[in-house]
């Protein structure tokens, strides 16, 4: 029982509820140019004929605009009731109507295809990453079910070479069948990787497509297209990253998904991410099974000491703040290629000469850090990371902080100094 | 680089005093940045009522992002200006809901709580406190909000609302009690 007076407990609930940071750029950014769309009853408005019709008090839309005081509602609706709608204005209605519908079809598509991702009970899919001109780099496929449970087959002319399964908080293992070996890996705790992610963010999004690609059929299967800028759907990615979804118009489903990644500098090679051939639904008892095969040597990693790591992260922040003029990663989850794509280009690394340069090696240095910190948000769901809010000269606040085994945390502080600390300490800390 | 927030959530100084009826005017006649500072005005109540249901500030902060959008979209519908702030509660709390559903089956494991182990009492408590502030009237919840979660003077409320000062001191002692009331009897 909590004995705490009323108004205690409510300024304890802002401590543990508030919103981390602003979002008011976030928001204005995905706002429409256009005012708020008014009513359809608007646009019949101004369609119509009898322009005299006093159809404004309908609208707290024209209130705004105009000032006009509305009268009770019950008398408004009788008064228009009274009088007589034309022919001409029904039929205006209806177009309109029409087109509204038709420019909405698309977009309520994507809308079914995310929910029917979301509804799926599991799916198996190829992956295929293409490089430049349409070139193979690999290909695999995946595996998927609720909640977060993934395989992933990497295949080489035809035969498995590495299967990789994670079933959902649950501890996995990383099979190579060259090597001959097997090595047991840390439940996904924190974050799935990438393109997991963005697969998940997939299905909850309930915006707009920024392209309509067109029809085209595929296996059978007539397919509408669509492109959407993956920081929409992910804002931890640069906002120049697409993803292309092309979705079956019987099903609803998605057929395929494209995640185009373009060269961030003449060094990298842009690379797209292809998934397709989706087979939804199917039972999944055999899948997220974590034995070894007979005869494997077991190569499972030691972990890396708290220091060495606190270090390569220190070392990564630090050369990231050194080329961006002072700050850290903006984004909640640190991808390692992201950052470190957005940290060579900062550097000025940008030919095949530029490779020569000590910057180069600087940002090879740092991408440890990041790959490090990626990997504690994947496994550690105590891990936080504060870059959008944290900047180098912030001292006593929280950067990074992530929970030991002794149930103390490790925390890196802005100006990169950092501590252990018991959980009552970081709470103070994270106060602050 | 995708470009930042330098706002600071904590701090109320470049917050606009028009009450919520002129800004909402002003972005229905077009003056699309007037919404900024109705976001700016909103933001902490809207993330903690998201809060309230996922428990996890990561996907608050997306139903709070989703709300903030859909209620521009749908500003126009809105009969009564003075009530942006407790329809905007609803929005959120319908969004989080629709959310909280989703995970249900999916267990989202960027929805996991961020820090259950740290001080799951804290926690514990924070959401049952805004759940208590959820159930009540919607001015009732606003002014509380407004009081609790925006640090914001009882004038400064008054001059929000567009009311005076003695009602909304009124209707604070008012939803006091029934908070107190309502989380004696859940204990």
């Amino acid at each position: 029982m909590n004995t705490f007076d009323v108004e205690t407990r409510l300024k304890n609930a802002r401590g543990v509820a508030a919103a981390p940071r602003s979002i008011v750029d976030d928001v204005m950014r995905q706002l429409p140019a256009l005012p708020p769309k008014p009513a359809l009853l608007e646009i019949f408005r101004r369609t119509s004929p009898r322009r005299t019709l006093d159809v404004a008090s309908l609208l707290p839309w024209i209130d705004a605009a105009a000032g006009v005081r509305r009268e009770p509602r019950s008398r408004r609706f009788k008064r228009i009731c009274a009088r007589p709608i034309s022919v001409g204005l029904g039929a205006s209605l209806l177009v309109v109507i029409g087109v509204w519908a038709w420019t909405m079809r698309p977009t309520s598509l994507v809308a079914q295809a995310a929910r029917e991702l979301q509804r799926a009970a599991s799916y198996r899919c190829a992956t295929t990453m293409v490089g430049p001109d349409g070139r193979l780099i690999d290909r695999g496929i995946i595996y998927w079910s609720p909640p977060g449970s993934v395989r992933i087959k990497m295949l080489k002319d035809e035969q498995v070479v590495t299967d990789d399964i994670h079933p959902a908080s649950q501890p996995g293992i990383e099979v190579d069948h060259e090597k001959k070996s097997f090595r047991r890996v840390a439940a996904y705790r924190g974050t799935l990787p990438p393109l997991l992610t963005m697969l998940e963010k997939l299905s909850g999004f309930r915006g707009e497509a920024d392209r309509n690609l067109g029809r085209s059929r595929i296996n059978d299967m007539e397919l509408q297209g669509f492109e959407i800028a993956a920081s929409k759907i992910d804002r931890n990615v640069p906002e120049n990253h697409k993803l292309r979804l092309w979705i079956d118009t019987q099903s609803k489903r998605p057929a395929r998904i494209e995640y185009e990644r373009p060269a961030f500098a003449e060094t990298d090679d842009p690379l797209t991410v292809r998934l397709d051939d989706f087979v939804w639904d199917e039972p999944t008892d055999n899948w997220f099974v974590v034995e070894p095969p007979a005869g494997y040597a077991d190569a499972t990693l030691k972990p890396s000491k708290l220091d060495e790591t606190t270090k390569q992260i220190v070392l990564g922040l630090r050369t990231y703040a050194k080329y961006s003029d002072g700050h850290y990663p903006h984004v909640k989850l640190v991808y390692g290629d992201v950052t470190r794509d957005e940290l060579r280009k900062m550097a000025g690394i940008k030919t095949r000469e530029d490779m020569q340069k000590p910057a180069y090696k600087e940002c090879l240095d740092a991408t440890w850090g990041f790959a490090a910190i990626n990997t504690i948000q994947r496994e550690n769901q105590d891990s936080v990371y504060y870059g959008q809010t944290v900047g180098p000269n912030d001292r006593e606040k929280v950067l990074f902080r992530w929970k030991l085994e002794t149930g103390d945390y490790q925390v890196i502080f802005g100006d990169l100094h950092h501590e252990t600390v018991s959980p009552q300490h970081l709470k103070e800390l994270e106060r602050k | 680089m995708r470009p930042s927030s330098n706002r600071d959530v904590t701090t109320s100084e470049t917050r606009s005093e028009q009450p919520d009826e002129h800004l909402i005017r002003e972005v229905l006649a077009g003056n699309r940045d007037a919404y900024a500072d109705l976001v700016q005005r909103y933001e902490r109540q809207v993330h903690a009522a998201g809060w309230a249901i996922l428990r996890n500030h990561e996907a608050a902060e997306d139903v709070t992002q989703e709300a903030f959008i859909k209620a521009y979209g749908k500003l126009a519908t809105l009969r009564v200006h003075g009530g942006f702030g407790p329809w905007l509660l609803t929005i959120v709390r319908r969004i989080a809901l629709d959310r909280a559903r989703t995970k249900n089956r999916l267990v989202l494991v960027s929805a996991l709580p961020e820090m259950p182990s740290l001080d799951a009492t804290a926690e514990e408590d924070a959401a049952l406190v805004l759940s208590a502030v959820a159930k009540l009237h919607d001015r009732d919840q606003q002014v509380v909000l407004l009081r609790y979660f925006d640090d914001l003077a009882i004038a400064d409320i008054a001059a929000l609302l567009n009311c005076p000062v003695g009602t909304v001191t009124k209707r604070l002692s008012r939803a006091l009690t029934r908070l107190r009331d309502a989380l004696k009897e859940i204990s």
